[in-house]
């Protein structure tokens, strides 16, 4: 058994059930499309949701979308796009063997990401605080539109999801950091890091969307 | 098998300019919100924003590069996305076909409204709700001391204040007619 699993043509990290390396990146990249598409698919309802209440009430979402932060929007959006080519960078790196290259990059996309969560909570707390809220916990008394609750409690529902997923990509990207840090990836191997980019990419993804829901054209 | 591994080394520049372009076209999608084009606004920035996926999609997720089984997985999820939103909203826009009266929501301001909550941040806590005057406040501002149970409220609001879990205000339960006399 430890004959075969030291074999050079069976190394360690090839699972036994896969015939090569490329079938199990293979194998692994179709499972996590096939993820992928269900996340969409999750979204998806909320996207519905989003689409079915701006069209019944167009000016409450227009005039409701101004109390956005747009520059905040903004600075979150280039932020999530920086951390999305680091994280590439970081799989260009450890294609070429460059463990150092992948971890500095690993570290720069938590950053941004961290990043991206502060300027959030900022935006949160202060939708909190004059009662931009969901429901019946609405009680800002700025706007004059019919039920802007409504806007509030499908902007919380969709960012509140995708800070979800920004969470869990970065406990991922530190999963696979640390993984990088021991040695356990290189230009062989590094089938988690290449699928920890690929989540990545689509939160980035689904924020490319929210944000001109939300913050350009409401 | 070495061949296999090496066969995605991407050159760094592809990632850069993409980078770039993604910078580039949200500058232009922030930059073209300034402008009203009426309904076209959703169109642009939905544009934009597709583009910009897109770009993703096709380069930081390799999927230009790479089995085109992937791309087909994930297509098949956005077109059911669209399928999803095409009906429902096929449904909630044509119902007015059938019944004038559904053509929007069928209470079209939430009840929630007329509620304690929202008078007194809307009206100020201090000055005991005197400037308003309207029913909704004086109703609620009874139910709160707890000796509510009817004595000035029509029976009907009581039977319906009765049915409602402690703590939630009582003109919740007012009947549709009298809450289009309180509009914001």
């Amino acid at each position: 058994m430890s004959t075969v699993a030291q074999d050079a043509s069976h190394p360690e990290y090839l699972a036994h059930h896969f015939s090569d390396i490329e079938q199990q990146k293979e194998s692994a990249k179709l499972g996590m499309w096939i993820f992928l598409a269900t996340e969409i698919l999750t979204f998806g309802g909320l996207f519905c949701a989003y689409a079915v209440f701006r069209a019944w009430f167009p000016e409450m979402f227009h005039d409701a979308h101004k109390v956005l932060d747009l520059r905040l929007g903004t600075i979150n959006t280039i932020v999530l796009i920086a951390s999305s080519f680091t994280v590439v960078y970081a799989i260009y790196c450890i294609q070429r063997n460059n463990r150092t290259g992948t971890v500095i990059n690993l570290a720069l996309t938590l950053l941004f990401a961290a990043t991206f969560m502060v300027i959030k909570y900022f935006e949160y707390s202060h939708k909190i605080h004059v009662g931009q809220l969901p429901g019946h916990f609405y009680f800002y008394d700025g706007l004059e539109g019919t039920n802007p609750h409504l806007f509030f409690g499908i902007y919380f529902a969709m960012t509140g999801l995708h800070g979800v997923h920004v969470l869990i990509g970065m406990g991922l990207i530190t999963w696979v950091m640390i993984g990088t840090l021991k040695g356990r990836f290189s230009s062989e191997y590094y089938v988690p890091v290449e699928m920890v980019g690929l989540f990545w990419h689509l939160v980035d993804m689904v924020w490319i969307f929210l944000f001109p829901l939300f913050y350009l054209i409401g | 098998m070495s061949q296999h591994t090496h066969e995605h080394h991407i050159p760094l520049w592809v990632f850069v300019n993409v980078f770039l372009a993604l910078i580039v076209l949200t500058g232009i999608t922030v930059w073209v919100s300034t402008f009203d084009f009426g309904p076209l606004n959703l169109v642009i920035a939905m544009a934009v924003a597709t583009v910009k996926a897109t770009l993703v999609g096709l380069f930081f997720m390799h999927l230009y590069y790479d089995n085109k089984m992937y791309m087909f997985v994930f297509i098949l999820g956005v077109l059911f996305v669209g399928v999803f939103i095409t009906l429902t909203m096929y449904d909630t826009m044509r119902r007015g076909d059938l019944d004038d009266a559904k053509a929007g929501p069928i209470q079209t301001q939430a009840a929630f409204y007329d509620s304690l909550d929202i008078r007194a941040a809307k009206f100020g806590h201090g000055d005991g709700h005197g400037t308003t005057g309207e029913h909704g406040s004086t109703a609620t501002t009874e139910h709160e001391d707890t000796t509510h149970a009817g004595t000035d409220a029509v029976p009907h609001d009581t039977t319906i204040d009765s049915t409602q879990p402690a703590g939630m205000d009582s003109t919740a339960g007012h009947s549709p007619e009298e809450t289009p006399a309180e509009g914001h």
